[in-house]
């Protein structure tokens, strides 16, 4: 039995989006009618729509002429930059726009092994200084360069 | 004869210096804005709505509309170069336009969006300065009905942006119509799958997932490999398109203006399909269509031309039905109403000089564009060209600040790392994105449709058939499905037959 891997995976991401989401509808919206249509109906709709087809590709993902597998997956550069924008989003407005860009930049840069850490500082600071430069003074963002936690 | 009395009239208004100078600034900030990811023409020109109130209403509406058109030259040039784009009709460009990239040609796919905006845009200024009348009278005529039909067109050529399997890419649809939905309910005000965040009331910011679907998957996808110290675009093979590439990208241009002029005038969206339109079009119509998903040029030309012509003829409903198309047209319609002028059907016979001049200057806007981004080809393409490492972390930096500074909102920026991982997964098993995200701008606009046709027909479905333009949309929603699957199934059949023997 050959498996497609890729396609059983998509089966189950469809049903789960459609399970979690058509559990959300039934229990908190009004479904309503056809000539009344409450907020919930069309929602549940598409999960139906979602659980059929992604029961279909998932069934059909066992029945594959060949095995097929999923490739690499790049972990570090998926932690490192949901980190930076993470951190990004959570401090900009406690640090400021400088240093907020220059942490996201350093971490984002941390993904890839290759650049060291003095050459990731160097760009963070570099881009930083660039985009602190062009949108807090130049496009007038109202985002401050540095922010209250930096002000004394 | 009327129509060159009226060009007449327009360019002698539009051609005015302190006229000239604020189109050449509109269209200027808008290449920027379109090129930045996550800054989008919406809110530069809210932010720059204050400043227009001390000019005459023309010529601030001239940079307005500027600033518009503009950036959807700049949108397509991240589309192209990143894979970022910067509006969501160059979504459709970056399906091919990336590719091109990728091969070393970017600079051509570059001139080639260029070129086919500017043949867009003159072409439908004349449409607009010949049938600007007749076809306001037509879109009157569109209900909600014939709305919902249009959206269900609309939808089924998304499924020609999927390059594999046809059930996955409708549930990639039915998944970007689902997550759309968020936010408040238009009829009742019900907070749907907002999970009792206040942010997520006004729906999913669809900026910060365009830009983690595309953008940022693929900053993860070309990380996977090492090698950070090279650039990511094919080394560039010709800057210019050759004589053989130009009669290639009359036929779909000329198709695109069509789509997108005739799209643009429908109130309410029009114009955002008509790119996703005219790429469906072009893919069946076209000879090369094996080619379409890898690096067409046919590609990026068609949807090229219908989103510059659907930009321009979006005016239309706006300064003679007063409806706006999208947030743009909206805030010029504030933008008018402020100035004393009542954007409805007179305002064509009552400020002709308004109405022309605003045409006649969206033509010297696209010729401003054309020079100004021609030659600024080889300059993207050679900055694009910088090692990985420096260009990565720029398109972070960049993507962050521009998503947080549209409504100060955190959870934006996090959307953009959440829907770039899992844009990153979902591509890995061949669930593609740009069904997806057609599917998320009109989930909103189909179900409005949907309900507010049922409300009017009390429930009954059979409204959409009785409707003879609706029912008319819908047969061409068949016909465009049943194109659509032809491969599809071919390729089934075939494989039965070799198995069989």
């Amino acid at each position: 039995m050959q498996i497609n891997i890729k396609d059983l995976l998509s089966g189950a991401v469809f049903v789960s989006f459609g399970v979690f989401y058509g559990v959300i509808s039934i229990r908190t919206l009004d479904v309503g009618a056809a000539n009344a249509m409450g907020p919930g109906y069309f929602p549940l709709v598409l999960c139906v729509v979602l659980l059929v087809l992604g029961a279909i590709v998932g069934v059909r993902s066992f029945s594959a002429t060949e095995a097929v597998h999923i490739g690499k997956v790049a972990w570090r550069p998926i932690i490192c930059i949901a980190l930076a924008c993470f951190t990004f989003g959570a401090s900009v407005r406690a640090i400021g726009l400088f240093p907020g860009i220059f942490l996201a930049t350093f971490i984002a840069s941390v993904s890839s092994a290759e650049i060291g850490l003095t050459r990731a500082a160097m760009i963070s600071g570099a881009i930083a200084a660039f985009c602190t430069i062009v949108f807090s003074f130049g496009v007038g963002l109202p985002i401050p360069a540095f922010g209250p936690l930096f002000t004394f | 004869m009327d129509i060159f009395n009226n060009l007449g009239l327009g360019f002698s208004v539009a051609g005015s210096l302190v006229n000239l100078l604020y189109c050449f600034a509109g269209v200027m900030l808008g290449t920027i804005i379109g090129i930045l990811p996550g800054i989008g023409p919406v809110a530069t020109v809210a932010m720059l709505l204050p400043l227009t109130y001390g000019l005459e209403p023309t010529t601030s509406l001239i940079m307005l509309a500027g600033i518009y058109y503009g950036s959807q030259y700049g949108g397509s040039t991240t589309a192209i170069l990143i894979n970022l784009p910067g509006e969501a009709s160059s979504a459709v460009t970056s399906i091919d336009g990336y590719k091109m990239a990728l091969k070393g040609l970017a600079g051509k796919a570059l001139a080639v969006a260029a070129l086919s905006s500017f043949f867009a845009g003159s072409v439908s200024t004349l449409l607009i300065a010949a049938i600007a009348g007749p076809l306001a009278a037509l879109a009157l005529s569109f209900g909600s009905a014939e709305y919902f039909s249009l959206m269900v067109v609309g939808l089924v050529s998304s499924i020609a942006l999927a390059s594999g399997s046809i059930l996955k890419a409708i549930a990639m649809i039915a998944l970007g119509l689902l997550l759309g939905l968020t936010g408040s309910d238009l009829y009742t005000g019900a907070a749907r799958f907002t999970f009792g965040q206040v942010e997520l009331l006004d729906g999913l910011d669809f900026v910060a997932i365009a830009v983690g679907l595309f953008g940022v998957s693929e900053i993860l996808r070309n990380l996977e490999t090492s090698g950070v110290g090279r650039s990511v675009i094919g080394r560039v093979k010709g800057l210019w398109p050759t004589r053989g590439d130009f009669s290639r990208m009359l036929g779909p241009s000329v198709r695109g203006t069509a789509i997108g002029s005739m799209l643009g005038i429908l109130p309410g969206g029009g114009a955002l399909l008509s790119s996703f339109v005219a790429y469906n079009v072009e893919k069946n119509i076209s000879k090369n269509s094996a080619e379409f998903g890898h690096g067409a040029l046919e590609g990026v030309a068609a949807p090229e031309a219908a989103n510059n012509a659907g930009a321009q003829t979006s005016f239309i409903p706006m300064l003679s039905l007063g409806i706006p198309s999208n947030a743009v047209m909206a805030l010029m319609i504030g933008a008018m109403i402020i100035q004393g002028i009542v954007p409805g059907p007179g305002v064509i016979q009552k400020n002709p000089e308004l109405f022309w001049g605003l045409i006649a200057s969206m033509w010297i806007g696209n010729v401003m564009l054309v020079i100004l981004n021609l030659p600024l080809v080889g300059l993207w393409v050679r900055l694009m060209r910088v090692p990985y490492w420096i260009l990565f972390p720029s398109i972070v930096a960049f993507c962050c600040i521009g998503t947080y500074s549209i409504a100060s909102s955190s959870i934006s920026v996090y959307l953009i790392a959440i829907s770039g991982v899992v844009g990153y997964f979902l591509i890995k098993i061949e669930c593609e994105p740009a069904p997806f995200v057609l599917g998320f701008i009109l989930g909103p606009l189909l179900e409005e449709y949907l309900r507010r046709t049922m409300i009017l027909s009390g429930g009954d479905f059979w409204i959409f058939l009785q409707r003879p333009l609706s029912a008319f949309l819908l047969l061409v929603a068949a016909i465009v499905l049943f194109f659509v699957s032809r491969p599809y199934v071919a390729r089934r059949r075939k494989g039965i037959f070799v198995d069989e023997q």
